[in-house]
Order: C-alpha cells, then sequence, then structure tokens
C-alpha cells in the first residue's frame, strides 16, 4: 500500500469521524427532546393528581413510572430524603445542564407544602421545559440534518490540514 | 410486626435512630413520647419525666422526621396537619407545632417553620383497669383524664376484653391510634369481634359502621365536636353502645362544656370513668 493510499484513507476516517460525531449530535438533541417530552407529559400529570387529588406521593410516583426520572426517583424512595434523591435523578436525564437544574430544584418543594404551591410551581417548571422543547424542536429542524454533514466536512479539513 | 417503637423509630433520620437503638430495652418499653424541639436536645418522656437522647435539635432533623411521617406527602395530609397533628403507620401520632398560616374566615390552613414534633408511642397495657372493666360491659361509658392520662390504652383495653366476651365492637379510629392499622391489621391485640375503621372523621365512620357491621359498641377516641355528638345520639337512638374519651379531669370539668352537657343531659353515658395518678394509675367508676 502506498503512502499516498494510506493517506486517502486516513482522510477518509477523519471525515467519517466527523460525520458520526455529527450524527451523535444529532441524536443527542432528539434523545433531550423526547426526555422533555416525557418529562412535560410526566409533570403535567402529576400537577393535576396532586391538586385535584391530593394523591399521596409514593402511589403518584408508582403512576409516573412510565417516565424514566419519575422511575429513578420511585425506585430510591424511602431509602434517603426525597430532595436529595430528586436531585440525582435529574443529573442524571439526557438534559442539558440548565434544564437538569429547573428540574433539580423542585425537589425542594414537591411534598413539603400544600397541594396548590406544588402544583403552581410543577405547572411554571412544565411551562419553562415545554418551551426549552419547543427552542430545541426548532434547532433540530433547521440544523440537524446540517450535523452530520457539517462534521463530516470538518473532518476532511482536518484531514487536508494534516496531510 | 415492629413494635409500636420501632414504627416509632422509622420515623427518625440515623443520627436519632442510632441513639434511640442504644437505649435500653427496659426504657424503650416505657418510652410514651419522643419530644423534639428546634434547638433543644432530642428528648424520650418516660412516665417518671423526660430524657435527653444528646441529639441537638435541626431544622433538617425536624423536616426530615415530617417527610417521614407523611411519606414526603405533606399536601395529602393539610386537614391533619392544620388540626396540629400527622397519623403515621402503627398507630403512631406525631403532633405538630409551627407558625399556623390563617386565612380569612377559614381558621387554620397550614403550618409553616415547624417548631416541635411530638411523637406519640401507644402503648397496649393488658390489664390496665382490668379491675373495673367488669362493672362497664353492659353500659355506655365515657373515659375522662388530661391529656396524656391513658384514656386511649384503656379505652383499647375496654374494646379488647368487651370484644373477647363475644360482642360486636365496632372503631372509629380517626386518627389510627386506636388500632394503628398496619397493612389492613391492627398493631394491638383489640379482641376477636372488633372491625375498624381508619381514618375517617369520626361522626362519618360511625354512621358507616351503624350501617355496614351492625354493632353492639361503638367505640371512639376523644369527641368534642357537636358532629360527633349528633352521632352519638343517632347510634344511642339505634340501641348501640357507646365507649368514648374525653379531654377533662373531672365530670364537673365534662358538665361545663355544651358538647358534653348536651350528652349528659341526655343520658347518653351510664358510666364515667375517671382515670388519674401516673404510676400506678387509678381508675374509678362514677354514675353518670
Amino acid at each position: 500500500m502506498t503512502a499516498l493510499t494510506l493517506r486517502l484513507l486516513g482522510a477518509g476516517l477523519l471525515a467519517l469521524a466527523g460525520g458520526l460525531l455529527g450524527y451523535e449530535k444529532k441524536a443527542e438533541l432528539k434523545r433531550r427532546r423526547a426526555c422533555l417530552r416525557q418529562l412535560c407529559s410526566a409533570l403535567g400529570r402529576m400537577e393535576s393528581e396532586l391538586v385535584t387529588l391530593q394523591t399521596p406521593l409514593p402511589q403518584l410516583l408508582a403512576r409516573l413510572e412510565d417516565c424514566p426520572f419519575f422511575l429513578l426517583v420511585s425506585a430510591g424512595f424511602g431509602g434517603e430524603p426525597l430532595e436529595r434523591l430528586w436531585r440525582r435523578a435529574a443529573e442524571v436525564q439526557p438534559l442539558s445542564p440548565a434544564d437538569r437544574q429547573l428540574l433539580g430544584e423542585l425537589g425542594a418543594l414537591i411534598g413539603r407544602c400544600d397541594a396548590q404551591r406544588q402544583g403552581a410551581e410543577l405547572a411554571l417548571v412544565r411551562r419553562q421545559l415545554q418551551e426549552h422543547g419547543e427552542a430545541l424542536e426548532r434547532e433540530i429542524a433547521d440544523r440537524g440534518r446540517h450535523f452530520a454533514g457539517l462534521g463530516a466536512a470538518l473532518g476532511a479539513m482536518l484531514a487536508a490540514i494534516l496531510f | 410486626m415492629p413494635d409500636s417503637f420501632e414504627f416509632a423509630q422509622r420515623l427518625l433520620p440515623p443520627v436519632l435512630r442510632r441513639a434511640t437503638a442504644a437505649l435500653p430495652p427496659g426504657i424503650r418499653a416505657r418510652a410514651e413520647e419522643l419530644r423534639l424541639r428546634m434547638g433543644q436536645a432530642a428528648a424520650l418522656r418516660l412516665p417518671e419525666g423526660e430524657r435527653s437522647l444528646g441529639v441537638p435539635v435541626t431544622a433538617e432533623l425536624l423536616s426530615a422526621v415530617l417527610e417521614a411521617a407523611t411519606c414526603a406527602s405533606l399536601h395529602a395530609v393539610e386537614d391533619e396537619l392544620c388540626r396540629g397533628f400527622v397519623s403515621a403507620p402503627g398507630g403512631v401520632r406525631v403532633g405538630v407545632c409551627g407558625t399556623a398560616v390563617t386565612g380569612a374566615g377559614r381558621g387554620v390552613r397550614g403550618l409553616r417553620d415547624v417548631s416541635s414534633l411530638c411523637i406519640r408511642i401507644p402503648r397496649q397495657i393488658t390489664g390496665a383497669g382490668g379491675a373495673v372493666i367488669p362493672a362497664l360491659r353492659d353500659s355506655s361509658v365515657l373515659i375522662l383524664s388530661p391529656p396524656g392520662g391513658g384514656k386511649t390504652t384503656f379505652l383499647r383495653e375496654l374494646v379488647r376484653t368487651v370484644s373477647d366476651a363475644g360482642v360486636r365492637v365496632s372503631l372509629a379510629d380517626e386518627r389510627g391510634e386506636l388500632a394503628g392499622m398496619y397493612g389492613g391489621r391492627p398493631s394491638f391485640d383489640l379482641g376477636r369481634c372488633t372491625d375498624v375503621l381508619t381514618a375517617a372523621p369520626k361522626a362519618e365512620a360511625a354512621m358507616a359502621l351503624l350501617r355496614s357491621m351492625a354493632p353492639e359498641v361503638v367505640a371512639m377516641d376523644e369527641i368534642s365536636a357537636p358532629e360527633d355528638a349528633a352521632a352519638i345520639e343517632t347510634l344511642l337512638g339505634c340501641g348501640v353502645r357507646i365507649f368514648a374519651t374525653a379531654h377533662a379531669g373531672s365530670g364537673e370539668d365534662l358538665r361545663r362544656r355544651p358538647v358534653y352537657a348536651r350528652l349528659a343531659a341526655e343520658g347518653a353515658f351510664q358510666k364515667l370513668v375517671r382515670i388519674s395518678g401516673s404510676q400506678p394509675r387509678r381508675y374509678t367508676v362514677e354514675a353518670l
């Protein structure tokens, strides 16, 4: 194999790696979008149950286990203070740092005050997450398909510079 | 099934759980309450007085206990909390002090800045007041004592004895303290013919029990509201006997309060049991 062939192969691999990074970025945005959708839906149901039925948290968490965040909280419920558990579960969600913080801060309030106040806070956080989800949606629609191409182009540029 | 002290321990954060676990069994068996006052050391109340547990009470500690007592669901116990207590599993009752939140014409709507908790540990003392119980079996009975005087313990024993004698007893256990229901089973021996309705307001529970359980006796703790008195009148009109308790030092104290004065005037109770003293307690039966 000649040196030129090796260089071409290396350049191709760099372009491919760049393209894969672009795909991964797009996939990450989609995971965030899916997580935000699930969370908004679950927080909405939680708000409604709290305000109208004042359902105790253990039952409420069990009903929301279709959302991975609530599955985590429900699994650890009772073993440690709820606030800590809630924050830890928020930290491992595929969300932006700002959204994780927004969700995590709810833990200081859940189960600690009357249903109306919890409902109001849940509604506020849900609205904010929903807005972030809509912004993300637009970002994916506008730039999602460019990520792979952009990644491959960056890889090709890097190959050109190196070789 | 865990005993009452263990149920109370489950509400405590690890530091306090360790302190109570180190107590000798004799002390645990006599413990009446755990008192947690912000800024003070946690204390165990025994018949002879309070004993420090050496653990300082902080806002975080109070919050952790309240979270455990309510299963992190303060919203689900708002009504109880407005009346100053929260019921926890095993018949344990947590009294709560703090700053009351009031609303125009709506009384207390909530509590914030919790400053003290009193975890009451229920006890079954088999044979408590055993000498006077035979004289009470065929009567409607009102049990009197000041707070913490042993009314609930005696009522539980009266229910057990009468129920084991084959009388159908229905228990309207609003605060869950009498029976300490846990997973559908009472934490205390209430006799073989006792049915328990937990957590419903006493007056509503009494009517539901009358309709569904055909009781010969209905037992309820701490009657205090006009609705409770009205329910008692209905039950008596249906030929059901009543075992109930009330906060009062004497029959005279009782007659000064409108709810009881009305019941006394109607002859609702034939016997009055007055509990006095601490260790040992004295049980005095009077005719009403």
